[in-house]
């Protein structure tokens, strides 16, 4: 679970008279617009550029935001007649058309795993698992970054990557403070590892979750070609942050073993209150992975989407731990929760008003330009927004671009011929593009965050040196692993009409 | 459990002191006298009586011709480079009589040198206890922060004698611990109860699990020795004293330099200049 809104640390405050007074003259300018006979693509597509722009500049709360934005954007489409009330019974329980533009399977994901992931912090399994991973590397600078690395890849993988970086982040302060090691390379490399845990399942991000659902990829799947990918990226990863930072292993024994009586010292069990809770909430943590792993084999459950079974892990942990059950709930990230509503009812909005289409006639010509040169547009063009700004809305645009495509695949021969490639395209790019600059993923300001705190200031252009390289990297191998994976038959091509079928029983309450 | 701040602080807590065994190597004993030669050769025997079941190091003795000023006993320390310094209170003056200070030539050595100095009760001392200066049997090693003293823990294993009793002490300041409660009842955001209760749990268990990792280490390396930690709150010096005297200590171990003033650290004075009584190792 991955790329929380929440991106800095530090609380922004917007001037609310120029928010409503930008609200006015964009609402004013739209009618405008409408009246003048200006089609209505044109007009929505307008709104949506400023309010994707707005998100990109970061000066106002982005729930709000796209809230906003959803709410303008809706009014004018109703006005104008986009939108009908669909008749589902009686009008008493009719859903309301916005209420059926969210994806609540991935609101579902949120709330349930938001609520699980702090419960199991609480019992301190994370921090044990930590302490124990610190103790195999012995205190070598080298073995530590290693371990420092895979742990940062495997709890992105499965928690947020925010909270993957606060504990692994925290830990390295600790133990760097300890070993007398500066805490900076670790730290920038366990911000960028957690794109690469981000990439791991269908659920390790919010884009993954976008985009895999919306493209059929079943969990399994997508870890199927998502993982061999990680090793490889984690290696190369590795040895180029070595080189970046110049990390060498300790060879003289003396100083290994004073490293390691050091890391010793530490004491996972210090960090546990009740040893009852936590091997219940080890047993929890296995059970979800698994019952996210294998969903689509368990009965009833697979009727359902993936979310249900965060609600059900986060259901089991509040029975288990019963106490301050109103704090545990108000972890949940109400702020990223009220982002999607309001950016899937935007995104639903420029659906009916021809906005998404319109983009995809635009998207049309670089990405049909061959199955060579279509997916690699798609990863690196993806990858660079994702690096400047928030890859979230990103993927959710470019997902319903490519659900468009899937729907006339019929019509369209390129899209049938590599239309797959796009989507493993956009998944990678929009996942490894937040490493190109310091605000481009929200663990990586928070390591730098912590950095700062720590007396250690990264420039923007400090971060992108290294970043870019990282990334350039990153993206080359991703580029040739992709079209290799295809040729040996990891990826395959989409029966779309399964996949559909798949995605609306296991996503029962998806808008899609 | 959501912040960097929680994480760290549960990181912190987890990552403990651990003790090092190194004894250290005290194989020439300079006992300082300002004595005249018989009756600094009775202080000697004295001296090697109290020691004779821990070292087996080599001795000589300063007699009270050899040094007069302070510059004389250092330059004299610094010609024999001794492993240990032996002496008592108030050389060469009177005033060991009135129990307020130690002394223009200890003030001054105690600082400059970087070599352990045991202070014996002065030979002219009346009303010393029965078991003061026959041998180790019981030693005590005190600090205001113990968790992390490896030196005087290591001192103190060193000169208590096989099958001793080794007593690993830390107070926890009251008037200090006081003082902030009083600051954080005076600050909305934080709970003061809470604060009280965690803040001292915090504070008694850090020097607890660096005593607990000392008798791991111990009990391989010394396993005759008797350890018995004594981790509390009060007032330093009464304290110490009452600890002191209620386990019939012979020997307390204490640090002395503090790398921020050129003093001697404000509890081990006091300690150093009322303790009469007790020999200490002043490290």
């Amino acid at each position: 679970m991955s790329e929380a809104t929440n991106s800095k640390p530090v609380k922004k405050r917007h001037n609310p008279l120029h928010v409503t007074i930008a609200v006015i003259v964009v609402t004013i300018t739209c009618c405008l617009m409408l009246q003048q006979g200006i089609e209505h693509k044109y007009v929505f597509g307008l709104l949506l550029a400023i309010t994707l722009g707005m998100l990109a500049l970061e000066k106002i709360n982005k729930a709000i935001l796209v809230l906003v934005g959803s709410g303008v954007a809706l009014l004018l489409a109703i006005s104008q007649g986009l939108l009908k009330q669909e008749s589902h019974g009686d009008s008493a329980h009719a859903l309301p058309v916005y209420i059926e533009m969210i994806d609540w399977g991935t609101i579902g994901i949120i709330i349930g795993s938001t609520i699980f992931v702090e419960l199991i912090s609480r019992s301190g399994l994370f921090a044990w698992i930590s302490v124990k991973i610190l103790k195999v590397s012995g205190g070598d600078p080298f073995k530590l970054l290693i371990c420092f690395s895979g742990l940062t890849v495997v709890f992105s993988a499965f928690l947020n990557n925010v909270t993957a970086m606060i504990i692994v982040g925290s830990l390295t302060i600790v133990a760097c403070k300890k070993l007398k090691l500066s805490a900076m390379p670790f730290l920038l490399a366990e911000g960028i590892y957690t794109n690469i845990g981000g990439l791991l399942t269908l659920i390790s991000s919010i884009p993954n979750i976008i985009v895999g659902t919306a493209a059929g990829i079943k969990y399994t799947d997508f870890l199927i070609v998502a993982g061999p990918y990680c090793l490889i990226a984690f290696v190369a990863t590795l040895y180029l942050v070595r080189y970046l930072f110049k990390i060498k292993p300790l060879s003289n024994e003396v100083e290994k073993a004073k490293a390691k009586v050091m890391v010793d010292a530490f004491d996972e069990w210090e960090t546990v209150e009740d040893r009852t809770f936590f091997y219940l909430s080890a047993l929890v943590l296995c059970a979800i992975i698994l019952g996210f792993a294998l969903h689509s084999s368990i009965p009833v459950l697979n009727q359902m989407g993936l979310e249900v079974i965060a609600i059900i892990g986060a259901t089991v942990m509040l029975v288990i731990y019963p106490t301050d059950v109103e704090g545990v709930l108000n972890e949940v990230e109400w702020t990223l929760v009220l982002f999607f509503l309001g950016l899937f009812t935007l995104l639903g909005v420029m659906e009916h008003a021809g906005v998404l289409t319109m983009i995809g006639e635009l998207l049309k010509t670089p990405l049909s330009a061959g199955e060579t040169i279509g997916p690699i547009a798609m990863m690196w063009s993806s990858a660079f927004f994702s690096g400047l700004t928030d890859n979230i809305p990103l993927a959710a645009v470019l997902a319903k671009v490519l659900e468009g495509f899937q729907s006339n695949i019929a019509e369209l021969d390129w899209f049938a011929d590599y239309g797959h490639m796009l989507w493993w395209s956009l998944i990678f790019g929009a996942g490894l593009g937040g490493n190109f600059t310091p605000i481009g993923s929200a663990s990586t300001v928070v390591a730098i965050g912590i950095l700062k705190k720590e007396g250690h200031n990264v420039t923007f252009m400090q971060y992108v040196k290294i970043g870019a390289i990282v990334v350039l990297v990153q993206l080359t191998l991703a580029t040739g692993y992709l079209f290799g994976a295809e040729k040996v038959g990891l990826i395959k091509k989409m029966n779309t009409e399964k996949a559909s079928t798949e995605e609306v029983q296991g996503h029962g309450s998806n808008g899609h | 459990m959501s912040s960097v701040d929680q994480f760290t602080s549960v990181f912190n807590a987890a990552s403990k002191t651990a003790f090092q065994f190194s004894p250290p190597k005290l194989e020439n004993i300079l006992i300082v006298t300002d004595l005249e030669s018989d009756a600094a050769t009775r202080y000697t025997e004295n001296a090697k009586t109290f020691f004779c079941k821990t070292t087996t190091s080599e001795w000589s003795t300063v007699n009270g011709e050899d040094f007069k000023t302070v510059k004389d006993l250092l330059e004299l320390v610094e010609s024999r480079k001794p492993d240990l310094i032996v002496t008592y209170r108030h050389l060469h003056s009177e005033a060991w009589r009135w129990p307020h200070s130690l002394g223009e030539h200890l003030d001054v050595l105690i600082q400059v040198t970087d070599t352990p100095v045991i202070l014996t009760p002065h030979p002219d001392k009346e009303g010393i206890p029965e078991h003061t200066m026959k041998n180790t049997d019981s030693v005590m090693a005190i600090n205001d922060h113990m968790a992390g003293e490896d030196a005087l823990v290591n001192h103190a294993t060193l000169l208590t004698m096989t099958g001793g009793t080794l007593h690993l002490t830390h107070i926890e300041d009251e008037a200090i611990f006081d003082r902030y409660m009083e600051i954080i009842g005076k600050i909305p955001e934080i709970d003061t109860e809470t604060a009280r209760e965690t803040i001292l749990a915090q504070l008694l268990r850090e020097p607890s699990d660096y005593i607990d990792s000392t008798e791991n280490v111990l009990s391989e390396k010394r396993d005759d020795l008797n350890i018995v930690k004594h981790i509390t709150k009060g007032n330093q010096l009464k304290e110490y004293r009452r600890t002191i005297e209620e386990n019939k200590v012979d020997l307390v171990v204490l640090k002395a330099h503090d790398e921020d003033q050129l003093a001697m650290s404000s509890t081990a004075y006091s300690l150093a200049v009322e303790l009469r009584t007790t020999p200490l190792m002043i490290l």
